[in-house]
């Protein structure tokens, strides 16, 4: 868990806070936000929460490392969710994760060094029925099959080398 | 005073409060319960599942936690049947596994009968901590320097300080080592050693932490036990304190951990 | 505007009934979540810009609707008042589709649902099997509805239950009326919805709440998601009566706890509560009746464990979402420990139509154990898959062979799974049960949340079970020691199994850690986690002993336990399996015998799948 380098300021968090009422029963929300603004939490950003809050660091810990949804280090710019429901497992949805692992040399969990993808897997999109189901950038691709999800990953590919 | 009730454990008609705690029912009546993540002064956590019992009306019965099961009129518990003893072995047993070099653990199952465990460790050598949550509760019900917390869940959850730095709230009180039945609780050792870096009159009494003894500097090396100041506010905080709770109730007196 | 008496529904809905006149046709696109993944999308931006370009915008209604249901064959455009469904819509279908169905009122049955096994085409959306086998009540709209609009909804009858319920109905007189439904929860339990409501009643406090859980994290089941994103409105209704009959009216209050990763739930959700908040059907004195109630949403931080009561209510407080002893039900204490009366998406659902049409009513369909309709969605190895809703009296065989149509490809139909990771897999033996909570429970499996996985001969039973072992693992809070132990003790053991190192004394290892979790357990998560081991060793025994003495996976899943080869009697040559193998593993000459070097296999399957000939071996 490595606090990536960014810059904090308090009046952005404070914003956020405010926002929510600087409510504590707002907590995981306000995270939310401040993830949505950073990319990742902060720990700064978590300690100005706790104490404009009045809730406690331990407990601020506790949930920014108990729920899913947040994550210490900031994603890839092109951030791919794998679904490895039920319905995409039995559709071989882990032969399009690990179609995935192979063609960006990484594992599930973990960004490409040039920052460019990150990958990870979900429980369930709500998606099952057009399984096995990719999320790329909150777009959603379905009936993937590993010549498909190649197929997209090259076309990402191409994309961000042209933006970049 | 609250209502009387009458209950059966182990087909003793015993009475008890209404709602009061089964384990404290238990332990008056000399039932043995025993328990791995239960105090007194904490509140029931209810997660080591060691004390489970089974609790039936009529035909219907269910296995209850008795540190904080509520009892109610006319429920009849069962502390030692065949079906409570294997499901309390298991809970041993699975303890035993995650921690199969803590001495406590070792002593605690042997006790009940449980001498190996069918289940690998998840590190090489064993945990160190069954997550029995008694130093997190102590740190935050009855000491309130809330310096300890969980993270992570499943497999990975563990106690640790809050984002795993240096916790600026600790008092050094020393009471989640004397709680903990492990060797993971080794915080307030290092605040102390923290303390004992520092110099002249920034060495304050581990007591002036606690808010009891204001200003109070250290001219005994935190060799507490043997401080004439410890003995003053044993005296002045009266065993209340938390500090006292852990040593008089969990070990001997002498600095804790 | 504000509404300020019920009869004023009736004006919103002639207003916009009136406004509806101008338009010839309406053209529904399905905007769900599947048909999202499947580009419905990019067909809705075709279907504008040929509408405007045709100049028909003001003769035909274009709504994007939530889910319609026949999720294999997205993306759905539905043309009403014709009645046509068309699947599988590509944008370049829409120039023909306008033209010749929207402007000169032709079907194209190209475009239609045709049934893959005799070929008949339906060119009558109501014709289809898929759907006339259905008894839709719940979702009955949900084809025809645009959910961001609240006049579309009071149109066909929306907020009518709530009019009769403050203005007709005394608080006890809901609770009756829900109890002598039979309502039970949809959210797994099935726990009498009348009881609970009665409970909360009774409760002594002045704050109660009233909380709809919309934390569908069950894999497999995503017919609350679609409720939120289809008919939004329904379960605002169903809530506000809720509340008006416990009494969660402000001081207290509502929530609805949705999931995260349900972007579209959430926003279609959000939307509804502001547009009703504006329509004066949330806030202060609803429709003059004097009862004030809102609903705040709160968006889940991703956790499964969630949508068990108490820790939903835990992280409704901004805590992590542990469960804690439910010695003192939710509904004596809850959120805030105050008085919290919980139920899911497709429970409140089913409150208006109660309310509106009364409990007899309600009755005529379903069992009297389980009365009324549930929704299952129908996914994995099965032709047609979506969102289904039938009495609870129906056959699992009915919905997976009737509806579903079968396994596809000719394959054999081998399990179905119901109740996801509390859930239990059921053997074709067991299809002519009963789809209700108590049947299902007995067989060793549960209902659920509704969602029905179907599994054909290539899927390996145990590589189940450890999927769902592992998913609990995952989702497991940690707290107590039989959960947190006992999965990681039995995904361990499974994993042994699946890679042929494992001894037939696992097997009673397994069962004894699934009977000490079933009585150990702190919460319903880890003690329903045990499942989907214990009923796949009693179905499936054979295939376990298959795999720990045979060294074989039967399904030809487990990686450790299979090795390719090519059937030369099958073979014809025709290269498909080299084109598709990703590490040239396969080899050939063109019509010759093909051959698989097995230093080069990873195993990826890709050759099974591409041939045609069966003559890849496993």
């Amino acid at each position: 868990m490595i606090d990536a380098v960014v810059k904090i300021d308090a009046a952005s968090v404070d914003r956020l806070i405010d926002a929510s009422e600087a409510d504590p029963e707002a907590l995981i929300g306000i995270l939310q936000d401040v993830q949505k603004e950073w990319g990742f939490l902060p720990i700064p950003a978590l300690k100005r929460v706790s104490e404009r809050l009045g809730v406690p660091y331990n407990r601020v810990w506790a949930v920014a490392t108990f729920y899913e949804a947040f994550t210490f280090q900031p994603h890839g710019r092109t951030h791919i969710m794998v679904c490895t429901g039920t319905t995409c497992h039995v559709n071989d949805g882990l032969q399009v994760l690990k179609a995935i692992e192979d063609e960006l040399i990484i594992e599930c969990g973990q960004s490409t060094p040039d920052g460019k993808f990150s990958l990870e897997k979900v429980h369930c999109l709500g998606a099952c029925g057009v399984g096995p189901m990719v999320v790329v950038n909150d777009q959603y691709h379905g009936h993937m099959t590993r010549a498909k999800v190649i197929k997209l990953l090259d076309e990402l590919k191409s994309r961000t080398e042209v933006e970049t | 005073m609250a209502d009387r009730i009458e209950i059966t454990i182990n087909e003793w008609r015993v009475k008890a409060d209404n709602r009061e705690p089964l384990i404290n029912v238990c332990r008056r009546e000399g039932i043995d319960v025993p328990t791995l993540c239960h105090h007194d002064r904490i509140k029931p956590y209810g997660v080591c599942r060691v004390c489970m019992v089974k609790v039936s009306w009529g035909r219907k019965s269910k296995y209850v936690t008795a540190c904080n099961y509520p009892v109610e009129n006319d429920d009849v518990i069962d502390t030692e049947s065949r079906d409570v003893m294997s499901l309390r072995k298991m809970s041993i047993e699975a303890l035993l596994g995650r921690c199969p070099n803590e001495q406590e653990i070792v002593k605690f199952a042997a006790s009940h009968g449980v001498t190996s465990s069918r289940f690998p460790p998840h590190k090489p050598g064993g945990d160190d901590c069954i997550l029995c949550g008694l130093c997190v509760g102590v740190c935050n019900e009855v000491v309130g320097a809330k310096a300890l917390g969980f993270m992570e869940r499943g497999p990975e959850r563990e106690v640790v300080t809050p984002f795993m730095e240096f916790p600026e709230s600790c008092i050094a009180c020393g009471a989640c080592s004397a709680l903990c039945p492990t060797t993971k609780m080794t915080m307030e050792h290092q605040k102390t050693e923290i303390l004992k870096s520092r110099h002249g009159d920034i060495r304050p009494c581990r007591y002036a932490l606690m808010g009891l003894y204001p200003g109070g500097i250290c001219a005994n090396n935190y060799r507490c036990h043997a401080c004439d100041v410890d003995q003053k506010y044993r005296e002045i905080a009266g065993d209340e304190h938390p500090i006292f709770i852990a040593r008089t109730e969990i070990t001997d007196g002498g600095e804790a951990a | 505007m504000k509404l300020t008496s019920p009869t004023q529904l009736d004006q919103v809905a002639r207003d916009f009934r009136a406004s509806l006149e101008g338009y010839k046709t309406t053209i529904s696109l399905c905007g769900g979540t599947n048909c999202t993944a499947c580009g419905c999308n990019e067909v809705l931006e075709v279907l504008k810009t040929e509408l405007e370009a045709r100049n028909l915008t003001y003769t035909v209604r274009l709504i994007v609707t939530g889910c319609q249901g026949l999720c294999s064959e997205a993306p759905l455009i539905s043309i009403n008042p014709d009645d046509v469904l068309y699947c599988n819509v590509e944008p370049g279908w829409i120039k023909r589709i306008v033209s010749d169905t929207v402007i000169e009122g032709k079907t194209i049955p190209d475009y239609c649902f045709t049934d893959p096994v005799n070929g008949t085409t339906y060119e009558k959306f109501s014709e289809i099997p898929f759907f006339s086998d259905q008894t839709r009540v719940l979702l009955a709209n949900s084809p025809h509805i645009d959910p961001s609009d609240i006049r579309d909804y009071i149109s066909v009858g929306g907020y009518r239950a709530l009019a009769k319920a403050l203005f007709e109905m005394e608080p006890g007189e809901i609770v009756d009326e829900i109890s002598a439904s039979g309502l039970r929860g949809r959210g797994g339990g099935g726990f009498p919805t009348g009881r609970k409501w009665a409970s909360g009643a009774k409760a002594p406090g002045d704050h109660k709440w009233v909380i709809c859980n919309a934390d569908e994290g069950n894999p497999g089941a995503y017919m609350d998601g679609s409720l939120l994103e289809s008919n939004p409105h329904l379960i605002i209704e169903g809530m506000i009566i809720g509340a008006k009959a416990v009494g969660a009216g402000a001081p207290g209050g509502g929530y609805i706890y949705v999931r995260n990763e349900y972007p579209l739930a959430l926003s279609r959700i959000s939307e509804a509560i502001n547009e009703a908040r504006r329509w004066g059907l949330l806030g202060n004195d609803i429709l003059g009746s004097g009862l004030s109630f809102d609903i705040r949403i709160n968006r889940g931080g991703g956790a499964f464990v969630c949508g068990e009561s108490t820790a939903l209510m835990a992280s409704l407080e901004g805590k992590p979402g542990e469960p804690r002893p439910k010695y003192v039900h939710t509904v004596e204490k809850g959120y805030h420990n105050e008085p919290s009366v919980l139920n899911n998406v497709e429970t409140w659902a089913n409150v208006p139509g109660i309310i509106l049409d009364g409990a007899q009513k309600y009755r005529e369909h379903g069992t009297d154990a389980s009365p009324g309709t549930k929704i299952f969605s129908l996914v994995g190895k099965v032709r047609h898959t979506g969102l289904v809703e039938i009495p609870m009296d129906r056959s699992v065989r009915s919905l997976v062979e009737g509806i579903g149509g079968g396994a596809p490809e000719g394959k054999k139909l081998k399990a179905v799974q119901t109740g996801g990771p509390s859930g239990g897999c059921l053997p074709v033996s067991q299809l002519d049960l009963q789809l209700d909570f108590d049947v299902l429970n007995e067989a060793g499996s549960m209902m659920g949340a509704g969602g029905i996985i179907v599994m054909d001969e290539d899927t390996c039973m145990v590589d189940i079970a450890l999927h769902f072992i592992r998913f609990n693992t995952d989702e497991s809070c940690g707290k107590c020691t039989p959960c947190r132990e006992g999965l990681q003790e039995m995904e361990r053991v499974l994993t042994h199994i699946t890679e042929g190192k494992a001894e037939m004394d696992d097997l009673g290892h397994l069962e004894e850690l699934g009977q000490w979790m079933i009585g150990g357990c702190l919460c319903a998560l880890g003690a329903t986690a045990p499942h989907p081991v214990l009923s796949t060793i009693k179905y499936f025994r054979d295939e376990y002993e298959t795999h720990i003495k045979g060294h074989k996976c039967p399904g030809g899943v487990c990686r450790e336990l299979i090795e390719y080869s090519v059937i030369e009697a099958n073979c014809t040559g025709c290269g498909d399996c080299v084109t598709v193998c990703p590490t040239g593993a396969v080899s050939g000459l063109p019509d010759k015998v093909h051959k698989i070097d097995m230093l080069l296999c990873t195993k990826c399957d890709e050759c099974y799948k591409a041939c045609k000939f069966e003559a890849i071996g496993k």
